[in-house]
């Protein structure tokens, strides 16, 4: 298109502009610029639509394990057989395997990067942590890494990785197989902290056991980042690959055990009365059918067998495997159906969380099932577990959820939500990072914000007044309002940033929100999303091939919004800066003129036909977001009006809109249903509000 | 090289100074920095090379490209205003991808009633507007524009599902189109033609008082959207501005208008003998063998008596086009038609126009004529032109582009009288938009994301192309001509290398500023030579494919073997601008005593100077001059040597030049001698890289020298003349005025 000449006209008005003229010049700064430069180039594992290519590949690790756990000792001991596919186009001089329970050993580094100062008190279970009277030995004891005729394999060990020095490189598209053995004591989760571990109940002396990272894990090699061996500090979670598993645990006979994977040998370890309940149970939609009751429970707790039994699983492309046990664990299970699938939703849980757990675990799990599989894929697997393992934590088709009712059973609204939520939370992880297998050791927003975006619309879906409590937009305020020198963009990885939850939890689902409800609307935005979870199923998606399926599946040109919400630390504030009055009046040659009328508040001080506003509106927050008006008329009706955020790309100070109407106003309000997470609403309305007490203690503590 | 003494003294004189700073309080401790050389390679800002795109900036052996045939019948409702279509589709996906679903671009939802461009723009009240303007913005109902989708099908017929967001529309495919696979389904749709001259547009109608109406029609069909590794699919919204990214493919077009109108096309009209009557056609045959003059098709007279009437009949003219990127085609019972031969290389092109009677005569004059020059520069400077034709048609305040066919402004008065302004303005016109059919409808790169890959480059052939057709066509895209808006108030600059929608300043942003850089690369950087056989792998690599910046940006050096990441770097990434100038000029002279700081020096360092030996010395003071000591050397050289000696300089001016611009730039320095001869040297911009903010260069001569001028013939876009002279030249009024204002 040829140029239009209106060049001339504008610099005639420029040239007065010209006194005080910035004269540095600037690369592009632009608020709506792409982000070119901050996202890898597309090559044909990641593409430009953010899919993946035609030469994606992704490694599969298969592991043969014989589990045994001393109740005694509270150690496990493991001989382990694994087998290594590269499906890569590269030669392999070495692998990796992941050792996490290292993060616990003696000479652990993580106690040593903590920066720490003498406290005047600590509780005594803080303090018992911080100084143990004798140090806990915990770590991977590794008893032997052979090849498969028995002989040694070279390794070298660094902190929580483990590097196996091959005599040969791995060739592309070869398989190579080799054993580990190990043992290592198990933490006391509750006094000790930590994703996995056991429970002491003192009253009757039993354990429960939640386990996880329990075995040497390889790492993922991908060419994104080559190994992804960044050490495990305690935080930051994990990259891991697909594979099948094939697991015999023994642990004592009288313990219920529930694991990811599929049971071989129910026949050995049910009883017959239990059989015949989880026979029931598979067929019952409504409500959880008890396959060990309270009762049943609470007796065996008493006893303690010294015989053992071997449970056997066998899992098909998972990334990760954790198992649960304990005799105090009674169990229930329902069926949901999913789509014409039937999935089981399963409990895991002591008499200590009853009734709470007996109530709402199981529909929670078969809740979290169907909301994620409407807005993503049809869950996959066979079944999720709820366990009753007093943290939060994540593996696939097994979680370890929080919340207990007081000693009388009775339980307060707030522990019975949070416990809802994080079983609805931790069953969602099901989805991110279990089968949309991101990497979690770099970017915790993948799974966190992601997961709980989706969490809230299960929970929307459980109790429509579900007191959700991070997620919405007015939720984030107080984070992004507060010290720029104590925030972290999302774009950053876990182990460097601060408010850790807020960060990577609620920002990016409050961030997903504003794009579902106010910028692209439930349609283009669950299209969309829906595409992202299929394309990356059971692959490894990085943060641009999120960023790039949402903007290509929609039409939306999102970058402004990733820019802002996850590579910086920016915030929305948009307000009314000022407002004219204009009416009009005609000239002898028909040309018209607009008059000012200059009469203080919002009201004309003569009547006329039309009415017309020149709202000027600023933005003292760094963020593009788009300015929502809500208009109220003298007569109480109201007019809202949307201006995309694009309406910013020319001036990102201050912009101006001319409203015309037929009736006088009498407030205009920007934002009325707090949807764009404005950290000052003392600029949103016109006329001023006068500030309230709230508001001013807010200014006072801001300033 | 000798570099050792040298470091060594520069060492001995840094020690003695870090000496002095130790009485000093605690230095500040010192903050580290990254590479901000401005010769740094662009590795961080340009894509990582890979097989589709290389790293000389060539299509990689794994470069694909999609292609989109459409079958189309259209139907034109002259007394309403309407279009309708049948259009069928053919989506070949040549990509190694699977894709769950295509994109379309419903360009014309930009003016729909619930269109997002209006409320994206940011308007105050004005204190003034015509009445018309007022009327309409605040009294009008909304026009009822925007395609109205009537159904989207398989080619079998059944309804294929799809959502509209905005002017994109998603195909949703029930099963992935694999690589390789073809996938054909077929959109009917109409819409209501919008009055380019009141509604605007870059396509639409003009009425004329007599009811007449010229239809210059473009972005009338629901196509194909752009599928890439670079941009997966490019379906960033059309707000208005940023133009398009398009596939090439087949066109089979019928169209029905009025049987008294006059339709031309992209593509080539195959049922001739059906709407063109014989006298016409033998005037056609004859317009073939004509490469001087351009024949009349249809005259003035005949298209004079045609507008008068009314035909309630229908004709379908018919046209195929391969390899197009876009189709585009005119229509009006006004129609004078002209053509003529050009000669590309041994190959027949027609340069054509369409034009009513209002056009002339300025429009048969010269608009056939700027055609075929236009296809003959071109072609030149990029590759031999490949299509059968180019038609310019006049249209009312547009300058607008499509393959083989472009609407172009530029009418007399009513009297016929035109303005040299009117006339340039129209030739001007005409050169950029047949220039349109090289960049972008050839060498197909993405408007959307780059409008300065189409425009800059074409604005900058186009300089070359009007200096041909006139010498002195002021063409408004030198460096000199884009001084002005380099100097703005930064706030009112973006960078070249930024999205159309979001700059200030359009033109000169992505016009002049592009097509200026190009012009000084060719002229003052590299050469026309290098530059030229550059553009041209340019061109070549890219034509009939989707090249993206760093593709030129690379091409540019990898078949120059110039390194110009600096020049890339400074005039498209960034708002730097050039301003060089003379800080200080020191008249120095040959002699034998040392100045106090030498002195000083000697003292402190006997042995050292003592290894050195005799020594001459350069004074500021004239009184002290004194060439003794070298005079006593040449003489003792042989007699040979001596022959092979240049005249000893009696004088030397030590020049430090100054750079307040942020832009490196070559110094191109005129000396004027006292007998009024001159010289001309010119420093490479390389002569910044150590030093970002000022240079010395000597000057030996055996005469005087009385003015030195940096960047005489205006060549480097330098803001700021003022500080390029020496003797300074005292400020005329308006430098003054120029200096008052900028404060």
């Amino acid at each position: 298109m040829k140029k239009i000449t209106s060049f001339v006209l504008a610099f005639l008005f420029v040239t007065t502009a010209l006194v005080a003229q910035t004269k540095q010049g600037h690369t592009n700064k632009n608020k709506f610029r792409q982000l070119k430069q901050e996202l890898p180039t597309p090559n044909n594992q990641h593409t430009a639509s953010g899919a993946p290519g035609k030469e994606y590949t992704q490694q599969k690790v298969d592991y043969t394990m014989d589990i045994v756990l001393n109740d005694d000792k509270q150690r496990i001991t493991g001989n382990e057989t694994i087998t290594y596919h590269n499906n890569s186009v590269d030669e392999l001089p070495y692998l990796w395997v992941q050792l996490d329970q290292n993060m616990r050993a003696a000479d652990s580094k993580t106690p040593d990067i903590s920066s720490g100062k003498v406290r005047k008190k600590l509780s005594k279970r803080r303090f018992d942590r911080a100084f143990p009277e004798k140090p806990f030995d915990g770590g991977f004891k590794i008893t032997s890494v052979t090849n498969t005729d028995g002989s040694n394999l070279s390794h070298t060990i660094n902190q929580t990785m483990m590097r196996i020095n091959l005599t040969k490189p791995l060739a592309s598209g070869e398989t190579f197989k080799f054993n580990i053995s190990w043992w290592y004591n198990i933490n006391n989760h509750r006094t000790q902290g930590g994703r996995s571990g056991f429970e002491h109940f003192e009253k009757d002396g039993n354990n429960n056991y939640v386990i996880a990272q329990f075995y040497p894990r390889m790492c993922v090699y991908d060419n994104v980042e080559g190994w992804q061996n960044d050490q495990f500090w305690g935080r930051s979670e994990f990259a891991l690959e697909f594979g099948d598993f094939d697991v015999n645990i023994t642990v004592p006979a009288d313990h219920m055990l529930g694991a990811t994977g599929v049971l071989q040998n129910r026949k050995e370890v049910f009883s017959k009365t239990e059989l015949k309940r989880f026979e029931k149970a598979r067929k019952t939609f409504d409500n959880p059918v008890i396959v060990r009751t309270q009762e049943e429970a609470t007796k065996i707790e008493q006893g303690r067998s010294n015989k053992t039994k071997t449970w056997k699983f066998k899992a098909k492309n998972v990334r990760d495997y954790a198992f649960a046990t304990s005799r105090k664990f009674i169990f229930d299970a329902m069926a949901v159906d999913i789509n014409g699938k039937t999935v089981m939703a399963e409990s895991l849980y002591s008499k200590e969380a009853n009734p709470l757990y007996g109530e709402h675990s199981t529909r929670a799990v078969a809740q979290t099932l169907k909301t994620y599989s409407r807005y993503t894929f049809d869950y996959p697997y066979h079944k999720a577990i709820s366990v009753d393992g007093q943290m939060g934590m994540e593996y696939p088709q097994i979680c370890f959820n929080p919340g207990r009712p007081n000693p009388d059973g009775t339980y307060s609204d707030r522990t019975k939500y949070r416990m809802i939520k994080v079983t609805i939370h931790e069953v969602g992880h099901n989805f991110f990072p279990m089968i949309v297998n991101s990497d979690e050791r770099q970017w915790t927003w993948m799974d966190e914000g992601l997961n709980s975006y989706m969490e809230m619309l299960a929970e929307l879906d459980y109790d429509k007044n579900f007191p959700i409590t991070r997620g919405y937009p007015k939720n984030i305020v107080k984070y992004m309002a507060g010290d720029q020198s104590k925030i972290a963009p999302i774009m950053s990885k876990g182990d460097h940033v601060y408010e850790f939850g807020n960060n990577a939890y609620g920002k990016p689902a409050t961030a997903l929100w504003i794009l579902r409800e106010t910028i692209m609307g439930h349609e283009l935005f669950d299209h969309a999303f829906k595409t992202y979870a299929k394309r990356w199923k059971f692959k490894h998606p990085t943060p641009a091939d999120f960023f790039r399926t949402m903007e290509d599946a929609s039409a939306m040109d999102l970058d402004w919004f990733w820019r802002g919400w996850f590579y910086t630390t920016d915030v929305t504030d948009i307000g009314i800066k000022g407002v004219k009055k204009f009416y009009t009046s005609k000239n002898n040659d028909g040309s018209v003129n607009f008059n000012e009328d200059t009469s203080a508040g919002l009201g004309f001080s003569k009547k006329q036909n039309k009415y017309h506003y020149e709202i000027t509106y600023n933005k003292p927050g760094g963020l593009v977001m788009p300015i929502i008006v809500e208009f109220t008329y003298k007569d109480g009706t109201k007019e809202k009006k949307t201006y995309p955020a694009e309406i910013w790309r020319l001036n990102d100070k201050e912009i101006s809109k001319v409203f015309s109407s037929d009736k006088e106003l009498k407030s205009i309000t920007i934002d009325p249903d707090l949807e764009t997470a404005d950290v000052d609403t003392t600029n949103n309305s016109w006329p001023k509000k006068t500030m309230n007490k709230f508001d001013k203690f807010k200014n006072k503590i801001k300033s | 090289m000798r570099k050792y003494s040298s470091l060594l003294l520069s060492a001995l004189f840094v020690s003695a100074s870090l000496f002095a700073q130790e009485t000093k309080k605690e230095k500040e401790p010192q903050k580290g920095h990254i590479d901000q050389n401005k010769f740094r390679q662009l590795k961080d800002v340009l894509p990582t090379p890979n097989d589709q795109r290389t790293a000389s900036g060539a299509p990689g052996h794994q470069y694909t490209q999609q292609k989109v045939d459409y079958v189309m019948d259209l139907r034109l409702d002259e007394a309403n205003n309407k279009l309708y279509g049948d259009e069928a589709i053919t989506y070949h996906n040549n990509s190694k991808d699977n894709l769950e679903y295509l994109w379309v671009q419903l360009d014309q939802n930009m003016r729909a009633p619930d269109s997002k461009t209006p409320l994206a723009e940011s308007k105050g009240a004005s204190g003034f507007q015509t009445p018309e303007k007022f009327v309409n913005d605040n009294m009008g109902k909304a026009k009822d524009f925007g395609f109205k989708i009537e159904a989207v099908k398989y080619a079998d017929g059944r309804d294929l599902p799809y959502t509209i967001n905005r002017t994109m529309m998603r195909i949703n495919l029930p099963k992935a189109l694999a690589p390789g696979e073809v996938f054909k389904f077929s959109i009917k749709w109409n819409y209501l033609i919008n009055n380019s001259v009141k509604d605007g547009g870059r396509s639409g109608f003009e009425l004329f008082p007599d009811g007449n109406k010229n239809y210059t029609i473009a972005q009338f069909f629901p196509r194909l959207a752009v599928y890439n590794n670079v941009e997966g699919w490019q379906n960033m919204q059309f707000w208005g501005r940023s133009e398009w990214a398009l596939e090439f493919g087949d066109y089979d077009v019928k169209l029905t208008v009025p049987a008294d109108h006059i339709v031309d096309a992209s593509g080539e009209l195959q049922n001739e003998k059906e709407v063109l009557t014989k006298e016409q056609r033998k005037r056609w045959a004859k317009a073939r063998k004509s490469y001087k003059d351009p024949v009349f098709i249809v005259t003035q007279e005949e298209a004079e008596k045609a507008e008068k009437g009314r035909s309630t009949k229908t004709k379908t003219w018919h046209f195929k086009a391969n390899n197009v990127r876009d189709y585009a085609f005119a229509s009006s019972r006004k129609y004078i038609w002209d053509a003529m031969a050009v000669n590309i290389n041994g190959k027949d092109v027609m340069a054509v126009s369409l034009y009513p009677k209002e056009g002339n005569p300025l429009w048969e004059e010269h608009s056939t004529r700027v055609v075929a020059n236009t296809l003959e520069e071109y072609s030149k400077m990029t590759f031999d032109y490949p299509y059968s034709k180019a038609i310019s048609v006049h249209a009312k305040n547009q300058g607008m582009e499509y393959p083989m066919i472009c609407f172009n402004y530029g009418r007399p008065n009513p009297d016929g009288t035109y303005s040299d302004r009117v006339k340039n303005g129209m030739i001007g016109v005409i050169t950029h938009e047949v220039g349109h059919n090289f960049f972008p409808m050839i060498v197909n790169s993405d408007e959307r994301q780059w409008t300065w890959m189409d425009e800059g480059l074409n604005s900058f052939v186009e300089i070359l192309a009007e200096l041909d057709y006139d010498p002195k066509f002021n063409t408004g895209n030198l460096p000199k001509d884009i001084v002005r808006y380099m100097s703005l108030d930064q706030k009112r600059l973006s960078p070249i290398m930024s999205q159309g929608d979001y700059v200030k300043n359009f033109g000169p942003n992505a016009y002049t500023k592009p097509a200026a850089g190009l012009y000084m690369l060719r002229q003052t950087i590299m050469g026309p030579e290098l530059f030229d056989y550059a553009f041209r792998t340019y061109s070549k690599r890219w034509m009939f494919k989707h090249p993206t910046p760093a593709d030129f940006f690379r091409t540019m050096e990898d078949a120059s073997g110039m390194d110009l990441d600096w020049f890339w770097r400074g005039w498209f990434y960034t708002t730097d601008y050039s301003d060089i100038g003379i800080k200080e000029v020191k008249p120095l002279f040959l002699t034998n005593k040392p100045n106090e700081r030498t002195k000083k020096l000697q003292e402190q360092y006997p042995s050292y100077f003592a290894r050195l030996g005799k020594l001459v010395f350069l004074t500021t003071n004239k009184e002290d001059a004194d060439a003794t000591e070298v005079e006593t050397y040449i003489n003792g050289l042989s007699a040979e040597k001596k022959a092979n000696l240049k005249k000893l300089p009696k004088y030397m001016y030590q020049v430090e030049f100054e750079k307040p611009g942020g832009l490196p730039m070559p110094i191109i320095v005129e000396l004027t001698y006292a007998d009024g001869t001159k010289k001309r040297e010119t420093f490479p911009a390389q002569i910044w890289m150590k030093n970002d903010a000022k240079a010395y260069r000597v000057f030996s001569s055996d005469q005087e020298i009385k003015s030195i001028v940096v960047d005489p013939d205006l060549e480097t876009a330098d803001i700021d003349t003022s500080n390029n002279s020496w003797p300074k030249k005292t400020a005329n009024k308006f430098d003054k005025f120029k200096n008052k204002v900028k404060g």
